[in-house]
């Protein structure tokens, strides 16, 4: 939990297992592994112009280039407040958001 | 203080008299069984099932809340943390198994969602099978136009096909074709041959699993879908989780089924989910029988197939086959 605001960290989800399968409790690890979730969730949204940014290792902020932002809790969020916030949702079957070819490493 | 392990429990599911109650009473009588606990969730006023169950195994809760599933999920959750006080207290025998049985026009998936994210629930039990009872005389020409059969089969770690002996023996190759392409990762048993606990059992960990796919799509007229995707390339594990988790977000309605067994870089993992829900990943011991490649298998209902697959392979960037 952040001692701050006092929002329960959630790397319980599933989306959080590393390949340990659980939530790594190594917090280098861990923050590793956020990293690279940040990376690829903004690989799949290059073409929306909104990225997601970590923060303080507990949550992470959705943004537009407007400013708009959203706190998310874990990356199944994310794409339900892009529907809910940001105007619009994100479909991975819809061919206009696959990633130019060679966009992907 | 000592942490107590997590309780596994078995889904009994399947469709209005396909005789899941049937196959449970006479499971429940194999010695082998051990101590079971029985939930029982019907349709209906007067709950009847459980009286028959209730013989057997004198643990039995009748769970009267109807079949929505949706409402069932509060009532399962303090039936299941009632019965494991109760253990806990003496007031009933202790257990090492949770068999729900429930409605049959219940859709799994909501139940799953439920034992797996219920943030008490999920600490205290582990959903070892999903058994879904198929019935031969009528499952695929009755039931197949029901969505609640086709989501039963979709969801199933086994398929027990019931009242094999009331259709002529001719036709029951073709009734196990056409459930292995609704659910190829199913293991299809026949209940007239009443297999136990020990038969049902999906120990993913000691048997190869995913790797008799039939055919890369297909569709076989009951509104099921299935796509089977293989390649060698290691997955991009943390990729892939992203772009599941938007798969199942728009489109989790319409995705029945995920089963995935996975090469990543840094070892076999293996991925099941039903609907929305996703049961954590699990890492497979390395020594496990295994081709070495990846496998995906979809089952969907309303779902462009050839659109998942070029998206898996644009976001992803792997080539399958």
């Amino acid at each position: 939990m952040c001692g701050l605001c006092g929002i329960f960290g959630t790397d319980d989800h599933w989306s959080a297992a590393g390949i340990e399968t659980k939530a790594s409790a190594d917090p280098v690890l861990r923050r590793r592994h956020r990293t690279a979730r940040v990376a690829a969730v903004n690989r799949m949204l290059a073409r929306q112009r909104i990225q997601l940014s970590d923060w303080q290792g507990q949550s992470y902020i959705l943004h537009s280039l407007t400013g708009r932002q959203a706190i998310v809790s874990n990356v199944t969020e994310v794409w339900a407040v892009l529907e809910a916030e940001f105007g619009g949702g994100f479909d991975p079957l819809d061919p206009e958001n696959f990633p130019e070819p060679g966009a992907v490493s | 203080m000592t942490r107590r392990t997590a309780v596994p429990i078995t889904l009994l599911t399947g469709f209005l008299g396909a005789g899941k109650t049937t196959w449970l009473s006479r499971a429940l009588k194999d010695e082998a069984a051990g101590r079971v606990a029985v939930l029982v969730n019907e349709f209906g006023a007067v709950g009847i099932d459980h009286l028959l169950v209730g013989t057997i195994a004198p643990d039995t809760v009748l769970l009267d809340s109807g079949c929505i599933c949706c409402q069932i999920r509060g009532e399962l959750k303090d039936a299941i943390l009632n019965l494991m006080t109760q253990a806990r207290n003496g007031e009933v025998p202790q257990f090492d198994r949770i068999v729900i049985e429930t409605t049959g026009l219940a859709d799994p998936s909501q139940i799953l969602s439920t034992l797996t994210f219920d943030p008490v629930l999920h600490n205290q039990v582990v959903l070892q099978d999903v058994v879904t009872v198929a019935d031969a005389q009528n499952g695929v020409s009755l039931h197949a136009d029901q969505p609640e059969w086709v989501a039963q089969v979709a969801a199933a770690s086994t398929i027990l096909l019931s009242k094999t002996d009331l259709v002529p023996q001719d036709r029951l190759p073709n009734l196990q074709l056409r459930l292995g392409l609704i659910n190829p990762t199913a293991q299809l048993l026949d209940a007239q041959k009443c297999p136990t606990f020990a038969d049902i059992a999906c120990d993913s960990g000691n048997r190869p699993v995913l790797t008799n796919i039939r055919a890369p799509t297909h569709s076989d007229g009951t509104g099921a879908q299935t796509l089977s995707l293989s390649f060698d390339d290691p997955l991009d594990w943390t990729g892939f989780v992203v772009w599941l988790s938007a798969l199942i977000h728009r489109h989790g309605t319409n995705l029945l089924r995920v089963k995935c067994l996975l090469k990543t870089r840094e070892g076999i993992v293996l991925i099941d989910g039903v609907g929305h829900t996703l049961h954590h990943p699990r890492h497979l011991d390395s020594t496990m029988p295994s081709d070495q490649r990846s496998h995906l298998v979809f089952i969907g209902r309303n779902l462009d197939m050839a659109l998942l697959r070029a998206s898996f392979e644009a976001f992803l960037n792997v080539k399958t086959s």
